[in-house]
């Protein structure tokens, strides 16, 4: 049985079923189940590949713990927003926002998206990479403007035509690697394969890896959203449904940022790690700063939340230009990120069902209206800023403190204010939206059963990690920091 | 096929490929841009099958097929549809003049033969005008992208910029695996059809489909 093939295909299988479904408890059940199988496949073939490299479909699939890894994490925070997604669709449809059929091509859309990024993961071929990263825009610009109103509609639109030209950048580049692998000697077929690029790196021509890795940083770099190519993220995370946001968020931007690690471990293998870092490290302060001022004059909750993933994404690129202490604790945050951010925006879209506003300004108290849910926003909130004992102070501090040991103190200092800054600002605004006075016109909140099960185990899940790394986190962590870069 | 007349016809083809993209910025009917932009795609079909002729290429064919078919035919007839639907035939309104947008497209060229010296090519008898001519058209779609105001006239900008990814593909590389211009071409077809909802849409919401208009989100 071919683990990897039926790991890409699943997906695409099910976004067939989930159109057959008719009514919306069925979806709802089928989808979660769907996702609960692929998260149970992806903790499989994890635990395959501490064996060693994993192959499929003539090695046109492969994983090592890298890509494991993010398919894991995709997995699992998809399952999240499956199960969160059901209750949801329900409530929207019952109020007339949506139609039945959109709920059906919602469910439809969401496993082509799913499935897009699982050929992100595993792809081998870096061309192919190229197509699965251009679909999932492709399918989330209809989810993006799934309510259909004006709003919605600009930011799919502006989506849609930025990350096309910025993927189109990644073409380029990937016709540079493609071109600099030809010249090389003794290489035949399969020429685009990132396994077999990465072996014969030291042999390529620098000069057109270097042009790849520049066009493949742009162009992922956008889809990443790193400033200052970040002016879509904002607007598609806003305006889209809840669970879609969680998704572009958490998942989305890492996916981004596995094809861009792909790329660096080529580039540094070949080129050094002298043209490859700072690159990387002016991008990553460059985002940290813009999200940071905006952050602080935000008006909007899940805006506010959007340019904090700008924040993270920019952390995480810094991490990874730091060498292989940096690169460890970068992907350590990627998965800190994911799981507070998913937390934060599944949270966020309980209040807008209630306060059916997303100015700051008019949420207010919702602890005396939803206690769980003001619970998980306000874990989510402290998880988010870096505050111990949640995880993402751990990684936050090993790469402050990579930066210092590696020598690059201009960094760590710019990045100590900007997450300053950030947890001042990014405070300020959630600690009255959860405190202060409730005003009058708030509707009771729906909080179901399943919504509260899923942010209980996402603010658990992010509080464990930060009090004890598991063993097995960690060693895939090391081993995936051994693959990114050449010891 | 004689190497040189190859070289010649190569040339000459991914000139004409450039000059249509320029045509597209200066002229003002969309549909006639919709059909150049065919005519575009007839070219680079044209010009896979000389290259494949002339090195024995084989995927090259397939490749030449599905230019002719997907971007000869099918997306400009889809547009043409979407267009008439919506019935924005007249007037590009660029937020830059004509003659601004034609001068900033010859400044672009210009850096683009720059930049093609110092790059090297996939064999001796591809010359660099074809490079050239590949990143020119590149650096055309992209001013196109931005300084039209025209939904679908955006999207024309994207797909010539990919047009001419597709013809640096085949000067740097002989194009790419089969399979990944099939994914590519893929998605293309994908991107028309999302173009032609949100167009639909669009023009269905705010009345026409003057992108400039939308701006209300910020900050």
């Amino acid at each position: 049985m071919d683990l990897l093939l039926i790991l890409c295909l699943l997906p695409f299988a099910w976004a067939f079923v989930m159109l057959l479904a008719a009514r919306s408890r069925a979806s709802a059940v089928l989808g979660a189940a769907g996702s609960l199988i692929s998260l149970g496949g992806s903790i499989h073939l994890l635990r395959r590949v501490t064996a060693g490299v994993v192959t499929g479909w003539n090695g046109q699939l492969v994983a090592d713990p890298l890509s494991a890894g993010v398919h894991a994490l995709t997995s699992l925070i998809f399952a999240f927003s499956c199960i969160y997604a059901g209750p949801f669709l329900e409530a929207e449809e019952a109020r007339g926002h949506i139609t039945r059929r959109w709920g059906r091509l919602y469910w439809s859309l969401i496993y082509v998206f799913f499935g897009a990024m699982v050929w992100i993961c595993l792809a081998n071929n870096l061309g192919i990479l190229w197509v699965a990263m251009e679909l999932t825009t492709l399918v989330t610009v209809p989810l993006v403007c799934l309510a259909g109103d004006k709003r919605g509609l600009e930011a799919a639109w502006k989506y849609f035509v930025l990350c096309s030209v910025g993927i189109a950048f990644a073409l380029i580049g990937t016709v540079f690697l493609y071109a600099s692998t030809l010249k090389v000697a003794g290489v035949t077929g399969n020429t685009l394969n990132w396994s077999v690029i990465v072996r014969e790196a030291g042999r390529l021509d620098p000069m057109f890896v270097r042009l790849s890795f520049l066009f493949a940083l742009v162009g992922y770099g956008c889809k990443m959203g790193l400033a200052p190519l970040h002016n879509w993220l904002p607007d598609a995370h806003s305006e889209a449904p809840t669970p879609v946001s969680a998704l572009l968020s958490g998942v989305l931007l890492n996916c981004a940022g596995y094809a861009i690690i792909r790329y660096y471990s080529i580039a540094s293998r070949c080129l050094g790690p002298a043209l490859v870092s700072p690159t990387l490290l002016a991008l990553g302060l460059i985002s940290v700063t813009v999200a940071a001022f905006f952050i602080v004059v935000q008006t909007d909750l899940k805006r506010l939340l959007a340019y904090s993933s700008v924040e993270h994404m920019g952390i995480v690129a810094i991490g990874l230009g730091l060498g292989p202490d940096g690169v460890y604790a970068a992907l350590f945050h990627a998965v800190n990120h994911a799981v507070a951010k998913a937390l934060l925006f599944l949270a966020a879209g309980q209040v807008l069902l209630g306060y059916r506003t997303k100015l700051i300004a008019r949420i207010q108290g919702i602890l005396t209206t939803a206690r769980p849910t003001a619970l998980a926003l306000g874990s989510g909130s402290l998880a988010i800023v870096g505050l111990p004992p949640f995880a993402t102070f751990l990684s936050e501090f090993l790469i402050l403190r990579a930066a210092f040991l590696s020598g690059h103190v201009g960094v760590g200092i710019g990045l100590l204010s900007a997450i300053t800054l950030t947890f001042a600002g990014f405070l300020a605004h959630m600690i009255p939206a959860l405190c202060g006075h409730r005003p009058r016109e708030v509707l009771p909140f729906v909080e179901t059963r399943r919504s509260i099960w899923v942010m209980g185990t996402l603010v658990l899940l992010s509080l464990g990690l930060g009090i004890r790394m598991p063993q097995a986190l960690d060693h895939t962590l090391k081993s995936c920091v051994e693959a990114v870069i050449a010891r | 096929m004689d190497v040189h007349l190859a070289s010649r016809l190569v040339e000459l083809l991914s000139y004409a490929v450039l000059l249509i993209a320029v045509t597209i910025v200066a002229h003002s009917n969309l549909a006639t841009c919709i059909r150049l932009f065919g005519v575009q795609g007839l070219l680079l079909g044209a010009l896979s099958c000389v290259v494949a002729i002339s090195t024995g290429q084989h995927h090259l064919y397939g490749v030449a097929a599905l230019a002719v078919v997907i971007k000869g035919v099918a997306i400009p007839c889809f547009f043409l549809h979407v267009m008439r639907r919506i019935d924005a035939g007249r007037g590009h309104e660029k937020s830059l003049s004509v003659h601004a947008a034609l001068l900033l497209t010859a400044v672009l060229t210009l850096v683009a033969y720059h930049v093609s010296r110092s790059v090297a090519l996939a064999s001796p008898w591809l010359t660099r005008d074809v490079l050239a001519s590949s990143l020119s058209t590149i650096l055309t779609g992209l001013t196109l992208m931005i300084t039209c105001r025209k939904a679908l006239t955006q999207m024309l900008g994207f797909l010539i910029m990919e047009d001419g990814i597709f013809l640096f593909a085949i000067t740097e590389t002989y194009g790419m695996p089969l399979l990944v211009e099939l994914g590519i071409f893929f998605d293309l077809m994908v991107a028309a059809g999302v173009t032609g909802i949100l167009v639909l849409r669009i023009s269905g919401s705010f009345n026409n489909i003057d992108v400039s208009q939308l701006n209300s989100l910020k900050g």
